[in-house]
């Protein structure tokens, strides 16, 4: 009779682990949000998925020959690759055009990352090492790839924490930002009207934008450039004008088949006794701050430049919330704002060049954060 | 360096494991970290100002 044992070893292991169960549970969660909720779907539904996965009994993907091990050790592990590939699709998917026609706009892609390092000192001073608290304030750039790497490089524990809460507040931006943004500004100022006169740009300043940023980035902050020159990369393929056929493979198959697996790798973070401790749920925490002060920045800087503005130059400070790396969904939600408050007042186009600088931002600042690491002797 | 004892104190009565040199290092990567960023961002932006206005009569679209 003992031969038949292997029928009911499994769920003796489950049994002698309800930690595994409780994984299953939050797996579980995470497709419901993806299908039910529409919460980045994309990303949590393969993360789901591979959270009860990798919490099943005995080695089955995870161990020596496991497939999310293996794809975990070489997609991310060894050479970040997963992550930094997406960057080429999503380059290739980003046009820098409302950016380039009204390059003001960076400076608000540079102020929105203020809650990332606000979140870093609030990390440390709750007893986070810094290396995990450096990880965790990323979350608040909205930028799943760039938290992946960074808490990748810096080898911190709370790799799989940081990817679900990247990826489900950067889902819940129509919610997040609009509560933070009502909460600094007045609605006199949500209703300031910003016309739009776009200057044309010519296909050279498009082709040697990506080139010329990959290079400023790779002086001040070398640790960037796999983040920004891949990113770039994807951009020069789009606006090239000889390479469409690679610039739809790279928005299109590339970033969906780097997508599929990265979620499902990332997964492998999210073994029960790694992830279900109270360091996740202070993670989960601290990203949420970091996402709310990212975008009060924004808005804050906006509304310190509207000091020195003529009247009639004045910024919309909600404009400066959509200077995070949620693209596009974060300057839809500044549109939205703008119409409720006056139905007159178009800002998108404003909004999108903020957002777009966004993307370059929150890679310079995990690439500065890794410089910083690097230089401190952290890696 | 500066000292950060009295925030060392108030938060270890909190959580614990709270180290003067994390706490000014976090603090040094806040100043760094946004300096560093907006002399990115300032660079890029006088470079498509350069851009935008040397390219201007070759304008293709």
């Amino acid at each position: 009779m003992s031969e038949f044992s292997f029928l009911t070893d499994g769920v003796m292991y489950m049994l002698a682990n309800p930690k595994m169960l409780a994984m299953w549970l939050i797996g579980g969660l995470l497709i419901w949000l993806a299908i039910k909720k529409d919460f980045e779907p994309a990303l949590l539904l393969p993360m789901g998925f591979g959270a009860i996965l990798v919490n099943l009994p005995l080695p089955g993907v995870v161990g020596e020959n496991g497939i999310v091990q293996w794809l975990f050790q070489k997609g991310i592990a060894s050479s970040e690759a997963f992550p930094l590939i997406l960057f080429v699709g999503i380059g290739a998917m980003i046009d820098f055009g409302p950016l380039l026609s009204n390059p003001r706009m960076l400076l608000f892609g540079g102020a929105a990352q203020f809650g990332i390092f606000l979140t870093v000192v609030l990390a440390v001073l709750l007893g986070f090492p810094l290396k995990d608290a450096m990880s965790a304030g990323v979350i608040g750039a909205a930028d799943g790839p760039t938290s992946i790497l960074v808490s990748q490089v810096l080898k911190s524990g709370y790799m799989g924490a940081i990817a679900v809460a990247a990826y489900s507040y950067m889902a819940l931006v129509p919610i997040i930002q609009p509560a933070a943004i009502r909460l600094v500004t007045t609605k006199r100022e949500r209703m300031i009207r910003m016309p739009y006169n776009p200057k044309a740009v010519s296909k050279t300043t498009k082709i040697l934008f990506p080139i010329i940023v990959t290079l400023v980035a790779g002086m001040i902050a070398p640790d960037s450039v796999s983040l920004v020159g891949f990113l770039m990369f994807g951009n020069l393929i789009r606006e090239c004008g000889k390479l469409e056929s690679l610039s739809q493979t790279a928005q299109g198959p590339l970033a969906n088949l780097i997508t599929i697996f990265l979620g499902i790798t990332i997964a492998f973070q999210m073994q029960a006794d790694k992830f279900l401790t109270v360091g996740t749920l202070m993670v989960m925490a601290l990203g949420l701050f970091a996402f709310v002060f990212d975008t009060i920045g924004g808005v804050v800087f906006a509304k310190i430049l509207n000091l020195f503005l003529p009247a009639d130059k004045k910024i919309n400070p909600m404009i400066g919330g959509a200077g995070i790396s949620a693209f596009p969904m974060s300057a839809r939600v500044i549109q939205k704002m703008a119409l409720k408050e006056d139905n007159q007042n178009h800002l998108l186009m404003h909004a999108v060049g903020a957002n777009v600088a966004g993307q370059i931002g929150s890679v310079v600042a995990g690439g500065i954060i890794l410089s910083l690491a690097r230089k401190w002797g952290m890696m | 360096m500066l000292n950060f004892n009295l925030l060392t104190v108030a938060f270890t009565s909190l959580l614990g494991n709270v180290t003067n040199e994390d706490i000014g290092k976090s603090f040094r990567l806040m100043g760094l970290g946004m300096l560093g960023i907006f002399i990115v961002m300032l660079l890029i932006y006088l470079v498509t100002i350069i851009l935008n206005n040397t390219t201007k009569e070759k304008n293709d679209e």
